[in-house]
């Protein structure tokens, strides 16, 4: 009996000093996780619409343009990015939407300030196949997504025909398709929401 | 890896007593046909389809096939003689195995890709297991895998071949000349070509594999085949028929969307793999019945990733994947010993 | 059981009993983030870490410990460390944490840290299991950066990003899939066993040698 007591304060004691030491770690980190989280959607979005790297020749990260949340329903996030050294002007937006390619499939979307015009396309995270799907990340394949919003893109095979086409990536058909049918629903749904 | 102690060689002799009176592990009956045999007649009858692709693919035919003969004798050599295992060259495997595997590439594929496929399928494909009889899958078809997997942009890059009627094809510069193969052809969203006529597909002029392409040249060699007995009707009659049913069924059901069944016999490598890669000894069952379900699932998933898959062509996959499953189609379906009954 | 030196406690992790090319434990890892060498390093680190400190808090702790609590015991050990681990990379290393996804966390159920906890951690003093931890932690590191040299290499053309194949050279895209994973450790663990299985053979008969082969 005296020797079950022991154990349960045993157990007991570990679990409170791993938790608080834990907490401590927590503390100390959460902040600056939320940061880095910050950063990459941000460095993300400056990419996409000012089309600039956020990463200055120092390594360091330098931003141009700060994001402010706005509402829009039914995605991941969706920002309002104005210049960093103050000024109200609209530089443009960017929304961040989550679906399924071979797996989950993170991008972001920056549109222009009046919306009318994708001004780029860049993948905040993904886990396709090297080689294959992967190549979803190839600047050149992205910027085939700047285009006017006035109607949905349609992923085709072989050469694109119209202003609205995209032509998709051979052997990756299904990591294209995701890509684009994801961009038109950021697309939409800033259209009808934003307005 | 304890793979040597299963297998000793027929030379291992039970001696039995001062007398000297020997006797021979079972299997005591033995039979005239020897490996190199069944090897050789194979051998024969892939000559119709070689020179089919000499006419096609003209030098590059010859290269691709020379480099995949040196890769896989000299990884076989290079094994026995690590392993000090007697040399099995002279059992013609390995040439079989890089004949297929050269039928199987595009003629264009550089060098370096040839030949690591070629050590693959040997090193990989078979001695990694121990040896001729011993791989669960076929050899040349884990060389064209990995090389799917490893350079799928080279191993998808066609040439139409040459000869071609029509517009001349300047063919002492095949190489500049790609096309898309008939089955990348009907891969929905690339209309832009019409489709070869169906008498083209069974001629071989189109783009593809190096033996895949003339399906008469290749009917040839296995009419050869099926007359020596060296193989028998179940597998090709599986594979092709369920391959066939299924296309029917697609083609009746959607015309728009599916093509019809004779384009589906003509193009690709379906006839290749029916009769000359299904029909590996080693690796498909042994009994009748058991080989008619093989063939009929590689026939089934051969159609499924050709209709439904991203790959335009599903031999390959569909061969390994019926290699997996033949040790338990072998379980479920024993063949009847000699002298036994049949089982009902 | 006579206890070995300091210094065999050290290397039997580095060599003699690696635990990814001799124990065959902690594959999961292995198998899925050694496609480049940076992601070894950092699990490599990660994972050597967590072990130290499991290793020396259950070390402190053995006296303590009953038979049937203990496993309870050391998975609240272990699974504190590595969150500590995981939020450290998330906060000073947060690109490689990204690449290195939910594998981080999964140190909580690699077998090695486990193993060392009832093998050595849970019989010897806190100096001993220490020594164990750092040599069963760059063991596992070793090999990790082994297979990502590898499959870096022949998969991009580079190591640690930098460029080391030239252009002419086609990636084997193989290597930085899973199936690459499988054939890469496959062929190294045979290289390792060949190796071990030489030195003995040169006294005694060649036959071991080609039985490794």
């Amino acid at each position: 009996m005296g020797s079950m007591l022991k154990q349960i304060w045993l157990v007991l004691v570990l679990s409170l000093i791993f938790a608080v030491a834990l907490a401590f770690v927590d503390q100390g980190t959460a902040q600056r996780i939320a940061e880095n989280r910050q950063q990459q959607v941000q460095a993300l979005a400056q990419m996409a619409i000012l089309g600039e790297p956020a990463v200055g020749a120092d390594g360091q990260m330098q931003f141009k343009i700060k994001l402010e949340p706005v509402a829009i329903q039914d995605v991941q996030a969706a920002f309002r990015v104005t210049p960093a050294e103050g000024g109200d002007e609209t530089l443009g937006y960017a929304v961040v939407v989550e679906g399924i390619g071979w797996d989950r499939l993170l991008i972001l979307v920056g549109l222009s300030p009046d919306l009318q015009r994708i001004t780029g396309v860049q993948i905040v995270e993904s886990r396709e196949t090297p080689g294959l799907g992967e190549r979803i990340g190839d600047e050149a394949w992205r910027d085939q997504f700047r285009k006017p919003t006035a109607q949905p893109l349609e992923l085709v095979k072989g050469r694109a025909q119209s202003p609205y086409q995209v032509e998709a990536l051979t052997g990756a058909t299904i990591s294209s398709d995701a890509v684009t049918s994801l961009v038109n629903e950021a697309t939409a749904k800033a259209l009808a929401q934003l307005k | 890896m304890s793979v040597d102690t299963a297998k000793e060689p027929q030379g291992d002799v039970v001696s039995s007593g001062p007398g000297g009176l020997e006797v021979q592990p079972a299997p005591h009956l033995t039979d005239p046909i020897t490996t190199r045999r069944l090897m050789l007649d194979v051998i024969i009858a892939l000559i119709p389809a070689f020179l089919a692709s000499l006419v096609f693919f003209q030098w590059n035919s010859l290269r691709v096939l020379a480099l995949c003969l040196i890769g896989c004798l000299a990884t076989e050599y290079l094994f026995n003689r690590v392993r000090n295992k007697p040399n099995s060259l002279s059992d013609l495997s390995a040439v079989v195995t890089a004949i297929i595997l050269a039928f199987s590439l595009p003629p264009t594929l550089p060098w370096f890709a040839v030949l690591m496929g070629a050590i693959v399928a040997i090193a990989l494909g078979k001695m990694f297991f121990g040896g001729l009889g011993q791989n669960i899958f076929n050899p040349a078809m884990v060389g064209r895998a990995f090389l799917m997997v490893t350079f799928a942009s080279l191993m998808t890059t066609w040439v139409a071949p040459a000869a071609e009627p029509g517009p001349p094809v300047p063919t002492d510069r095949v190489e500049a000349v790609t096309a898309a193969t008939p089955l990348a052809q009907i891969k929905p969203g690339d209309p832009e070509r019409p489709l070869p006529e169906t008498w083209r597909l069974f001629v071989g002029r189109t783009a593809g594999s190096l033996g895949e392409t003339s399906v008469i040249a290749l009917l040839i060699g296995a009419a050869y085949l099926l007359i020596r007995r060296t193989i028998d009707w179940t597998i090709p009659f599986g594979m092709l028929g369920a391959a066939l049913a299924f296309a029917a069924i697609a083609y009746l059901a959607a015309p728009g969307k599916f093509a019809n069944p004779m384009f589906h016999l003509g193009a690709g490598s379906l006839v290749f793999g029916a009769f000359l890669i299904a029909t590996d000894l080693v690796t498909s069952p042994l009994s009748k019945s058991g080989r008619v379900v093989f063939g009929a699932g590689c026939g089934v998933l051969t159609m499924v990733i050709r209709q439904f898959g991203t790959y335009p062509e599903g031999v390959m996959f569909s061969i390994l994947m019926m290699n997996a499953l033949a040790p338990l189609i072998g379980r479920w379906m024993r063949p009847t010993p000699l002298g036994g009954k049949a089982r009902g | 059981m006579s206890e070995p030196s300091l210094g065999k406690q050290f290397t039997n992790g580095l060599w003699a009993e690696n635990p990814v090319l001799v124990m065959l434990i902690g594959m999961c890892p292995t198998l899925a983030i050694t496609n480049s060498v940076a992601n070894a390093l950092t699990m490599g680190a990660a994972t050597t870490f967590v072990l130290i400190c499991s290793n020396v808090v259950i070390s402190l702790l053995r006296k303590q410990l009953q038979p049937h609590l203990r496993m309870l015991v050391y998975m609240l050990i272990i699974a504190t460390f590595v969150t500590i681990a995981d939020y450290a990379l998330q906060a000073y290393l947060f690109e490689m944490s990204q690449a290195l996804g939910p594998y981080v966390p999964l140190i909580i159920v690699n077998c090695i840290i486990l193993a060392r906890a009832e093998i050595c951690a849970s019989k010897s003093g806190p100096v001993r299991s220490f020594v164990d931890g750092v040599g069963m932690g760059l063991g596992f590191t070793f090999a990790l950066t082994i297979l990502g040299v590898i499959r870096e290499l022949l998969g991009m053309r580079t190591v640690l990003s930098y460029q080391v194949l030239p252009e002419a050279f086609v990636p084997w895209v193989i290597m930085i899939l899973p199936s690459g994973a499988f054939l890469t450790l496959g062929l190294v663990i045979g290289l390792v066993t060949w190796l071990k299985t030489r030195k003995p053979a040169d006294s005694r008969q060649n036959k071991d040698l080609e039985a490794a082969a």
